[in-house]
């Protein structure tokens, strides 16, 4: 019998058929119990999950050969592997990934509350063997390195951080067939991420937040790792984390709890996949389906590709762009391209203490955003000005700016979009790399409030 | 075959568990258990070697053999399972897990003395009774019949594995996993 690797076989890790694991205590006694999930390591480690000290980890833990049993739930193929237990890893990207899964089985077998993952126990595998050939067809899946080879090349175009972004989750529907997906940056704090760009929502959520370490994309935030959930869960869901990741914490950060959120209810498949340039956590990618088990290793890994790929791009644009930013171009004359303002004036308020802004009496944002827009908009009031480059953001020391500057343009893209949907009189328009225009078509009586 | 309510395990455990209800002298398998275990439940083997090295096999079906001590008759692909049918003839030592495919209930039998003995006239329709009453378990999550069949093929070499359970324990996944009943 050939012997197949350990990669060509990891569709029989997901649970969809309980894998055997036998052990053998030093006194000969076997020991033969079933597992949730087999987690895939690399091409030659596998992990199971530590949740109780039963008999198997008991056995492990004096004679560490297991023989495990893994069936394929599409083509009935079924497996045994030998692998020797090495370690048991109770924090980083093999832990949490266990562990967001196993609650997702947790919660589709109903034991969420007996289902906690206490560590993820690493096997080095030895032998694979085919007990039974793989004997009915798979289904004809598109090829995913034609998805993603698209992908890649399609947001190439881009000359912005905005147009990059979206293209990226238009591309990903366009080849990858997902329709519901979403990309949180990172806050300056480091301790958040907030949402820049979505696609397939009913609501664009742009603007809503959430805490590092919570729901699947907060996790592979402060995990560095990818999660992949293929059964529905609700602790894991995008609402609920966000909606627990906000409680107990400033008003400002409740307020912004109001922006209602993108995220599928109750996802059946989530697959959340850190964009990093160079090692560095830029934001994370967040696919959902309705349907259960739709993201596979396979998809993981071509998502990981892609979500590099992207964090490399927005990285080269933002160089890009500052270079551009050296030597701007001539303003237009602001006069020339808008009509004045007309029509109720809008109370905009500003509180200084963590920059929320109100329109009339409505949040509009808070933070960098909205220390941003309050002196666009305070500049405008003293002078009439109407343009601006980045870099005079960038350079301005009353804005509480992080050293990367890809924030300051997902800061404006949240800026832009938020106005977009809650103050449609003001606008933010870009005129060309690196430059943008205030649009004010009702007149602004601007309130400081400290 | 009758196939009992999967809450049948439930009422046996208690019992068990509770010392008012229990006998001194009560069989470690009433029939309320054997019907269970006959039930169509994911059954898998497991033996080993003289250094300890775990093996493992998924059966093909289990019947209760009532002799002068009552014993699990366990069928297995011989090929399939080379590795443990090896290891049992050379020291009969076995473990044997019954699980629940749809609620993952699970218990595990334990034995010192089991051998492999040639399948017997009626034990071929056994096998065949046992994988159509499984597939009719695992239809509701998504298994046609053809992916069982397909799921179970192996050559016509299955062989009996016997044994005498000399211990029994709770496997189903929680806390209690492991209690001996």
């Amino acid at each position: 019998m050939n012997t197949p690797s350990l990669e060509a076989i990891r569709d029989c890790f997901d649970g969809e058929i309980p894998s055997a694991v036998a052990t053998c205590s030093t006194d000969g006694i076997p020991n033969v119990s079933y597992v949730s999930q087999v987690h895939y390591v690399d091409t030659t480690h596998v992990a199971l999950t530590y949740q109780f000290f039963n008999k198997t980890r008991q056995n492990i833990l004096v004679n560490p050969a297991v023989c495990l049993l893994v069936a394929n739930p599409v083509t009935a193929a079924r497996y045994q592997i030998r692998a020797q237990y090495l370690r048991t890893e109770q924090t980083g990207p093999v832990f949490e990934n266990m562990k967001a899964k196993l609650s997702g089985i947790a919660s589709h077998t109903g034991m969420s509350g007996v289902f906690r993952l206490q560590g993820a126990d690493i096997y080095r595998v030895e032998t694979i063997d085919v007990i039974v050939e793989p004997s009915l067809p798979s289904p004809a899946k598109p090829s995913l390195l034609t998805a993603l080879r698209n992908c890649t090349q399609a947001i190439q175009q881009f000359t912005d951080l905005e147009g990059l972004l979206t293209g990226a989750l238009t591309s990903i529907e366009r080849n990858f067939g997902t329709r519901h997906s979403m990309i949180h940056w990172l806050d300056e704090s480091a301790e958040r991420l907030y949402l820049v760009a979505s696609r397939g929502y009913a609501q664009s959520g742009v603007g809503s937040e959430i805490q590092m370490g919570h729901g699947v994309i907060g996790t592979a935030a402060s995990a560095r790792t990818s999660i992949r959930i293929t059964h529905a869960t609700s602790e894991y869901t995008y609402s609920r984390a966000a909606r627990e990741s906000v409680r107990d914490t400033h008003l400002a950060d409740r307020l912004e709890a109001e922006i209602p959120l993108a995220g599928l209810e109750r996802p059946g498949s989530q697959l959340a996949v850190p964009i990093t340039s160079r090692g560095q956590l830029l934001g994370v990618l967040c696919l959902e389906a309705n349907e259960e088990s739709r993201f596979g290793y396979d998809e993981e890994d071509a998502m990981v590709a892609f979500a590099q790929h992207l964090g490399l791009a927005a990285q080269l644009l933002e160089q890009a762009g500052e270079k551009q930013e050296e030597h701007p171009r001539k303003a237009s004359d602001p006069a020339k391209s808008s009509s004045p303002p007309d029509g109720k004036p809008l109370a905009i308020r500003h509180y200084t203490m963590d920059d929320t802004v109100f329109v009339d009496d409505d949040y509009l944002i808070k933070g960098v955003a909205g220390a941003i827009l309050w002196k666009l908009l305070s500049e405008y009031t003293a002078h009439g000005r109407v343009d601006f480059t980045n870099r005079e953001l960038r350079l301005d020391a009353g804005l509480p700016l992080p050293d990367l500057s890809s924030n300051l343009e997902a800061r404006l893209i949240l800026l832009q979009r938020r106005l977009t949907e809650r103050c449609p009189h003001i606008g933010i328009v870009k005129t060309g790399r690196g430059r943008f225009r205030l649009r004010i078509d009702r007149p602004v009586h601007l309130l400081e409030v400290s | 075959m009758n196939i009992p309510a999967v809450a049948g395990l439930h009422k046996i455990q208690f019992a068990q568990n509770n010392p008012q209800s229990s006998t001194v002298n009560e069989p470690l398998i009433n029939d309320e258990l054997a019907a269970f275990i006959s039930s169509g439940l994911s059954i898998t083997l497991a033996s080993r070697n003289a250094d300890n090295m775990p093996s493992a096999a998924r059966a093909k079906g289990c019947v209760l053999v009532h002799g002068t001590s009552c014993k699990l008759r366990v069928f297995v692909s011989a090929s399939q399972a080379r590795q443990v049918v090896t290891d049992v003839r050379a020291n009969g030592a076995i473990s044997a897990t019954f699980s629940v495919p749809d609620t993952h209930r699970s218990m595990q039998f334990k034995g010192c003395d089991a051998h492999v003995a040639e399948l017997q006239s009626g034990d071929r329709a056994l096998i065949d009774q046992y994988i159509d009453i499984f597939a009719r378990r695992v239809a509701g999550n998504g298994f046609s019949p053809a992916f069982v069949h397909a799921f179970f093929a192996s050559p016509p070499d299955e062989i009996a594995v016997e044994f005498t359970p000399t211990d029994a324990f709770q496997q189903t996944p929680g806390p209690n996993a492991g209690t001996r009943l």
